[in-house]
């Protein structure tokens, strides 16, 4: 009886752990890596790790944190510029780090009275001598000096997952609280702000005094910088990246898994092309006459500007980050991946393909 | 099929929330309505538990015990005669709390889905709503605030006057956790029965495990732990199965027998 009891307490004591570790209450959240490109080298933030690898080849240069910390996770795309690689954690940490070693040069945790810690799920923007950082928790955009000063703060709603676009005047922030905030920058008021109808998460696009952004409502609003809306376009699923504008038309895709031209003057829809690989979550990118995208399923896709579909590439794994375009190349995260990063040419021929050393 | 079963209380759970607006409130109210149509359950299974416990006390089923108490097969076979003659189930009493299991589980992935906090997570929920019961547009995202805590994470109560948070929740499930284990056992005539030692046991070591896992949890799930276990009690009162003498055992005068 003894023994029964014994087994009995050990069966508790391990289906106390496991449940502990299915709580989906820590830090070791799901999501999918965040990449930037910046002259030559890719930067990407996935799972415990932010690490740098070279476009031409890619072989890695640095990874951060050298050794993973428990319950410290980095999805938001970092922001680089000038020497400086700004990536925010899940645990509630803006990490500057040098863009050449990757070695810290200041963090940043920005303090609330509810003790709650901030989770950085959207990339922070560098501008000019700041950087302005979203948050989820605290829901506010934070303002940091280049040396990790907190300057100032702007409170939204909900979180804030979008990156927030400037015109060196104004900050524009897509929130969750299903407003669009214009932030004026020399003294951080708010200028105006628009209910859209629906969560904000996608980065909005800022070209010639006009915002584009998708909605989880299912459209795409064109808003100018002063707060009118010009225009709605409604799609088939909801949409979480930002357009793409060539010659006066936008393209993006939605979680039906479509992708839309749209005429950005007015609104009005061109065509659009069912890519049949699930959710569109990440922008399109111009490689020269024409665009890829990447479906959730594992598709690589070039998508003529006039909605012809030149080829497709089937990639193992999940396909929620957007491609970025390089030198010729085409760079692709992949999440749940043998491979975590893969390049292609521009008729989708393997160039290379990363796996992070163990 | 299981996806299917999960997205089906996810939806109920947010179409209560569409209809009060405050997650809190859904979480509780959907508690409440899942123990409410289990209700019938948890009256069979404790019909069976009673009549399992008189049966211990029939003194044919305890002369068996003796008889055969080193033929396993042979004991087995005259049990099995004996429920069929007394007309017992024997899995009446745990044939519901299987069923109930499964029923529990969805109910805790619902709740862990609903408080999707990364963009992943969100996709993956709006992929379980029903669009022609609920508008996405508006109840995304949920308003994960309720009193002090932000259900999408472990609950700490912090005071201006105090350097540390306090866990509420898991210092309530655990006293709840505790009170429905106390409440609801039945009452002891032998201290050294290994059944009734198992059972102290159990009644100490699963508030301990319940807070443990409030500590860690989103507290939205802590929220629906405590709420589970006040409406227990309270079902187990109505059908006049408390044991309050196992809350406040009564001490006999010394020098009685």
């Amino acid at each position: 009886m003894r023994l029964k009891q014994f087994s009995i307490i050990l069966l508790l004591v391990f289906t106390s752990l496991l449940l502990g570790g299915c709580s989906g209450a820590g830090a070791m959240a799901n999501n999918w890596p965040g990449i930037t490109i910046d002259q030559g080298v890719i930067y990407m933030a996935y799972a415990g790790e932010v690490m740098a690898v070279r476009v031409n080849d890619g072989s890695l240069i640095w990874r951060y944190p050298e050794k993973a910390e428990n319950g410290r996770t980095y999805y938001a795309a970092p922001a680089v510029s000038d020497g400086l690689v700004v990536v925010g954690d899940y645990a509630g940490t803006l990490h500057a780090l040098d863009a050449a070693t990757g070695t810290q040069k200041w963090p940043f945790t920005p303090q609330i009275k509810s003790g709650n810690a901030a989770r950085f799920v959207g990339s922070a923007l560098i501008h000019q001598d700041m950087i302005l950082a979203p948050t989820a928790g605290h829901d506010n955009l934070y303002a940091v000096s280049l040396t990790g000063k907190e300057l100032w703060r702007f409170p939204t709603e909900q979180a804030i997952w979008a990156q927030p676009v400037s015109d060196d005047e104004r900050v524009y922030i897509a929130s969750m609280d299903h407003y669009l905030y214009a932030v004026r920058l020399s003294d951080h008021q708010q200028v105006w702000k628009r209910d859209l109808g629906a969560a904000l998460v996608a980065t909005p696009l800022l070209a010639e005094g006009t915002l584009y952004l998708g909605t989880l409502g299912n459209e795409m609003i064109a808003i100018s910088t002063e707060g009118e809306i010009l225009w709605r376009y409604t799609a088939d699923g909801s949409i979480w990246s930002s357009p793409v504008l060539v010659e006066g038309a936008l393209y993006f895709g939605d979680t039906a898994g479509f992708i839309h031209a749209v005429d950005a003057a007015t609104g009005a829809g061109r065509w659009k092309v069912d890519l049949s690989s699930g959710a569109i979550t990440g922008s399109g990118a111009v490689f020269a006459d024409h665009l890829v995208f990447t479906g959730e399923n594992g598709s690589l896709a070039a998508i003529g500007l006039d909605g012809r579909r030149l080829w497709t590439q089937e990639i193992q794994g999940k396909l929620y980050t957007g491609p970025a375009v390089v030198e010729e190349k085409i760079i692709v995260a992949v999440t749940q991946g043998e491979q975590l990063l893969k390049a292609f040419d521009s008729n989708g021929n393997e160039l290379w393909s990363f796996v992070p050393p163990k | 099929m299981w996806d299917a079963f999960v997205g089906f209380f996810i939806n109920t759970l947010l179409f209560i929330y569409q209809l009060v607006g405050n997650f809190g409130v859904a979480i509780i109210l959907f508690t409440i309505l899942i123990r409410v149509v289990t209700h019938p359950l948890t009256v069979q299974q404790l019909k069976g538990s009673a009549a399992m416990q008189e049966l211990q006390k029939d003194k044919r089923w305890q002369e068996i015990q003796t008889k055969y108490k080193n033929d396993k097969e042979k004991l087995a076979q005259e049990q099995m005669k004996l429920y069929q003659e007394l007309g017992i189930n024997p899995m009446a009493s745990c044939l519901p709390t299987l069923i109930q299991l499964p029923i529990i589980i969805g109910l805790y992935q619902a709740v862990i889905k609903a408080l999707a906090s990364t963009p992943l997570e969100l996709l993956n929920l709006t992929r379980h709503v029903y669009p022609s019961l609920l508008n996405v547009a508006s109840i995304i995202p949920l308003d994960n605030r309720f009193l002090w805590m932000d259900l999408a994470r472990p609950d700490w109560l912090r005071l201006d006057f105090l350097p540390f948070g306090i866990p509420v929740l898991a210092i309530v499930v655990t006293i709840t956790t505790y009170l429905q284990s106390k409440l609801m056992s039945p009452p002891t005539t032998n201290p050294k029965d290994q059944t009734a030692m198992m059972t102290n046991m159990m009644n100490l070591y699963m508030p301990f495990l319940m807070g443990y896992l409030a500590l860690t949890f989103a507290s939205g799930l802590s929220l629906y732990f405590f709420v589970s276990n006040v409406i227990g009690i309270l079902q187990y009162a109505l059908l006049g199965k408390v044991n309050w003498k196992n809350l406040f055992p009564v001490r006999k005068p010394a020098g009685t027998k």
